[in-house]
């Protein structure tokens, strides 16, 4: 199978994290105070070399707050990968990691659940120490308590990791998506199959 | 891997699902026994079937006997890991109700509901080329008498058709007919009646055709054949018969002309997209008409009827007759679209001279409105006359009755500032006054937990006012990072941070937006903070500078729209599913587009709607929009008037995108490049387009449903639903036309999700009697 050279890509996390920072520092290499909160959604697309192979990203950008992820779902279906991003510095924004992993298995029902590509990145390391909650141990527990997801700490406003974490997430998305067949199913479908998954999980 | 087998009961071949817009996937419908008495219903994608399994499928499908799931021997299959990813099932326990799309020519959409309310995608089931009819419901209805259950047929709200499994003991209402036990088609249903006649009709001319068209004419012609010549597709018809013939048999039966629009390809589009939204997207409901069969859908008239407009309006517009013969159209006398906007904002020196000696405006509410949704208003003005129209100030106040208001709201914000300032200061424990009197955990509240220690609370809804904030309108000098407006304050994001706050470009005036913003949530504590509130208040703050004006003016503003912000998004739906109405009925070719892309949730205007333009226009541009809303009370949602105007006049390049992804990109970059005074001119345009549009629809509506009551009558069909709906449930039976016409229109009317009602909550000036 050659593989689609589209990739869609979904940032996740607590408004204000930094997703959009994030986007476009990787995007246009930028960081500008200027950014406004986003409202509804919106995505950039980039072309990168992966491997030896051009594929083009698109990145798919949507509100933080709660109350909006109702429309937010929309978008989630027929992702190759997410991004959960978390600030350091602030707590609720990790502690909601969870949910936000949980709420998109749900709505974009992937076929492999338990090796869908995610990653982890705890944003915002340039502000001091003092400020950090959460450690980097503690992230990375959490991480590989969820089936190793890989994990960066990284600064959209110094340009820190930004360009690895893309990467990694891009490459794993590839991996993945050459062992699974061409077309996904709308979700609510598959209950059988899926009932038969929740099963499998339970072995391990 | 081991190879599991299970037993074939039941299977159709070239069953279809559609994903992905326009992909269809060619299947097995199935059932079989997993377990022991374990049943699945399943559809499984053809190329992942083997060629051995695919002869067993066919085998099972052609034989002439019904497999029963206790009989000795069977037909087995593989059902490995590999087809469980490549299918879609479920357990026949778990379904509750099914139902069918109007079946075409080539296939019927079989839509499945299970006990927990999802859908299955519709299963497309393609005719085989003798059949007669493809009589799923039957054949469901004896495998769940089988499995002990009892089918019912219901009819839901919509009018559509549902057949519903029960079990052996459970209450079902008494509208409900029972079917399918004795393995015996329903054939009471007039409706089905004609379903079965058409297409054997059908069939014999998938027959006929080979041999000729003359052969084709006799059996049109044929007096059995006759009644039904109306209801086949009428370009098939045209292209046998010459249009004289047509028209002879025609004019004898067009009784069932309903049918024939039944049957044309737009309306099965309409019905396989009406069905696709309810899976993709599930909250749209009034597109959710699942099975239309035979009964009275407007939906399936309305298309039809607004091209009809559109084309009348162009008659009138191009073609204004010199001659006799052309009169019909010379006495239809259409409004006048025309905007009237001026072009030049009301500047300060007009404005004085509204006023008298003693500070009063010498011009009433009414006209003072309408030459502001005219021209707008220059910025020095605004300050002032924004009060008035956010109801701070009564029209006809003198100067000395506004300082008084003003003082008055000046104490009031301060004293309400004052009262979440004392809380933070006095810290986390402090025994707070009125905390009593709270709303417990509600329902309503912001989305970060609702704290319920009011310290707490605020502290929360600070830090996430200060986060928006700091990214509100950055590019405004009075916001930007090099605003001279130094603030003694940090935010708590910089609390514990050496590094100069300022380097974040923290300001006086971010400090404004920020209090006032707490001040709201602190005195409209239900909905708690919402992002994209922030947006609204920059502009306003923006024209007053002062605090409490500023917090009094955004109160008002918030109070037409703080539904927009509501945890339910309840008012988005509501707006958006308008907006497409409005869009459907202003420009239908925008509409078909929208559908084409499986646009119609509209998702790119959301933005638009929520902030009400902020996004999309420049700063002041935003502000002459807002204005231009405020001033008229011709519509509550006039700001759907000014998305269709953004819509129409980006129409060419919108009908030059090919999916979602694109439109929702190309619409997103069209923010601050909008052209505000054509907008506002276009909206005003649409509005009377649309009163005089809306009129010809609702006509044009009941007149169609006038003659699908009258021509039913004709036949001798008895409009059961019609006269039962009477309140008083009495049957009562009546030729007589005119009651036929008051009936029709109150049928229309007192539907309330009827199109006309949907929209004549549009405009102020339209009353439904
Ligand atoms: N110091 C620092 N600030 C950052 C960083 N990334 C983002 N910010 C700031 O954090 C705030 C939020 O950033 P956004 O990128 O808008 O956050 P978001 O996750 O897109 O938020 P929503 O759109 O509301 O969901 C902004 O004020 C950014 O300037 C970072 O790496 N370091
Ligand atoms: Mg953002």
């Amino acid at each position: 199978m050659s593989g689609k050279n589209l990739l869609k890509a979904i940032i996740l996390g607590d408004s204000g994290v930094g997703k959009t920072s994030l986007m476009n520092q990787y995007v246009n290499k930028k960081f500008s105070n200027q950014y406004k909160a986003t409202i509804g959604a919106d995505f950039l697309t980039k072309e990168v070399m992966v491997d030896d192979k051009l594929i083009t990203i698109q990145i798919w950008d949507t509100a933080g707050q709660e109350r909006f992820q109702s429309l937010g779902v929309a978008f989630y279906r027929g992702a190759d990968c997410c991004m959960l991003v978390y600030d350091v510095n602030n707590m609720k924004s990790f502690e909601t990691l969870d949910n936000w992993r949980d709420e998109f298995l749900v709505q974009a029902s992937p076929k492999h659940p338990e090796s869908f590509p995610f990653i982890v990145l705890g944003n915002k390391i340039d502000l001091e120490e003092s400020k950090r909650q959460i450690s980097q141990k503690r992230a990375m527990a959490w991480c590989q308590s969820k089936g190793n997801i890989p994990y960066f700490e990284t600064s959209a406003k110094e340009a820190i990791n930004v360009e690895q974490a893309f990467q990694q997430i891009a490459r794993n998305a590839l991996m993945q998506e050459a062992d699974v067949p061409e077309f996904n199913f709308p979700p609510s479908v598959s209950l059988d199959a899926e009932q038969k998954q929740d099963q499998g999980d339970c072995n391990c | 891997m081991s190879e599991s087998k299970v037993r074939l009961l039941y299977s159709r071949t070239n069953v279809f699902i559609q994903f992905n817009d326009d992909v269809c996937l060619p299947g097995v419908l199935c059932t079989f026994e997993e377990s022991q008495k374990q049943y699945v219903f399943s559809w499984m994608s053809e190329d992942k079937i083997s060629e051995k399994d695919m002869n067993i499928y066919r085998e099972v499908e052609n034989s002439k006997e019904v497999i029963l799931p206790d009989s000795e021997n069977g037909y087995f299959v593989t059902y490995d890991e590999e087809l469980i990813k490549n299918s879609i099932s479920a357990p026949l326990n778990e379904i509750a109700s099914f139902g069918t799309t109007v079946p075409t020519e080539w296939y019927v959409g079989i839509v499945l509901q299970l006990k927990n309310e999802l859908y299955l995608p519709t299963f497309f089931i393609q005719k085989k080329q003798f059949e007669e009819d493809i009589d799923v419901y039957t054949q469901l209805a004896s495998w769940f008498s089988i499995l002990g259950k009892n089918v019912y047929r219901t009819i839901n709200d919509t009018g559509s058709k549902i057949y519903k499994v029960c079990d052996e003991n459970e209450e079902i209402d008494e509208s409900s007919t029972l079917i399918g036990k004795n393995q015996e088609p329903e054939s009471t249903d007039l409706g089905k009646f004609i379903e079965d006649a058409k297409f054997n009709l059908l069939l014999k001319f998938s027959k006929v055709t080979q041999k000729g068209k003359e052969a084709a004419a006799h059996i049109l012609g044929a007096p059995v054949s006759k009644p039904l010549v109306p209801l086949l597709p009428k370009s098939f018809v045209n292209s046998i018969l010459s249009k004289e013939e047509v028209k002879n048999i025609c004019d004898e039966y067009d009784a069932a002309r309903q049918y024939l629009r039944l049957m044309s390809k737009e309306m099965q589009e309409k019905a396989l997209n009406a069905i696709n939204q309810t899976i993709n997207l599930g909250n749209y409901n009034h597109y959710q008409k699942l099975n239309q069969e035979t009964e009275w859908h407007e939906e399936q008239y309305i298309t039809e009827i607004i091209k009809s407009i559109e084309h009348d309006e162009q008659e009138i517009l191009f073609n204004p007759s010199t001659n006799e013969e052309d009169n019909e159209w010379q006495n239809i006398e259409m409004p006048d679209f025309n905007n009237t906007r001026t072009g030049n904002p009301i500047t300060a020196e007009q404005w004085v001279t509204f006023y008298d000696n003693e500070g009063k405006l010498t011009k009433t509410e009414e006209e003072l409105r309408d030459i502001i949704y005219r021209s707008g208003l220059e910025n020095d003005i605004r300050m002032d006359a924004w009060k008035y129209l956010l109801n701070i100030f009564p029209w006809d106040s003198t100067e000395e009755k506004r300082k008084e208001i003003n003082l008055t709201l000046k104490q009031s914000y301060d004293s309400l500032k004052e009262q979440w300032k004392k809380i933070l200061e006095n810290g986390p424990s402090s025994p707070v006054e009125n905390e009593s009197e709270e709303s417990p955990q509600n329902a309503n509240a912001g989305d970060e937990r609702f704290e319920s220690d009011i310290y707490k609370r605020i502290m929360d809804r600070k830090y996430r006012i200060e986060k928006d904030v700091l990214r509100t309108d950055r590019t405004i000098p009075m916001y930007s990072n090099s605003s001279d407006n130094l603030s003694s304050d940090k935010p708590v994001i910089y609390e514990n941070i050496e590094t100069d706050t300022s380097e974040a470009g923290w300001n006086s005036n971010l400090e404004l937006l920020r209090d006032i913003l707490v001040t709201y949530t602190f005195l409209e504590n239900d909905n708690g903070y919402v992002q994209g509130m922030s947006d609204l208040l920059a502009p306003i703050l923006g024209v007053f500078r002062s605090e409490s004006d500023t917090f009094w003016c955004f109160n008002e503003f918030m109070e037409k729209y703080k539904n927009n912000f509501h945890r339910n998004q309840e008012e988005m739906k509501n707006q958006l599913s308008l907006l497409l109405d409005l869009i459907r009925l202003l420009d239908i070719e925008l509409y078909e587009h929208f559908e084409k892309l499986n646009c119609l949730h509209l998702f790119f205007c959301f933005r638009w709607l929520l902030v009400i333009f902020k996004r999309e226009f420049d700063f002041y541009d935003c502000m002459r929009v807002w204005e231009t809303m405020w001033a008229q009370k011709k519509s509550d949602y006039y700001q759907l008037f000014i998305a269709v105007a953004i819509l129409k006049e980006n129409k060419a390049q919108l009908f030059g995108l090919e999916s979602f992804d694109d439109t929702l990109k190309y619409i997103n970059n069209l923010s601050t490049h909008i052209k505000v005074e054509p907008i506002l001119g276009e909206a005003e345009s649409l509005y009377k387009k649309f009163i005089y549009r809306y009129q010809e629809l609702k006509d044009r509506l009941i007149n169609e449903k006038i003659n699908y009551m009258k021509k039913d009558q004709e036949n001798g069909v008895v409009h059961m639903e019609v006269f039962n709906e009477n309140d008083n449930g009495e049957q009562q039976q009546n030729n007589n036309s005119s009651d036929i016409s008051e009936l029709a229109q109150n049928e229309i009317l007192k539907d309330p999700i009827s199109i006309i009602n949907r929209l004549a909550k549009l405009s102020n000036e339209i009353k439904i009697n």
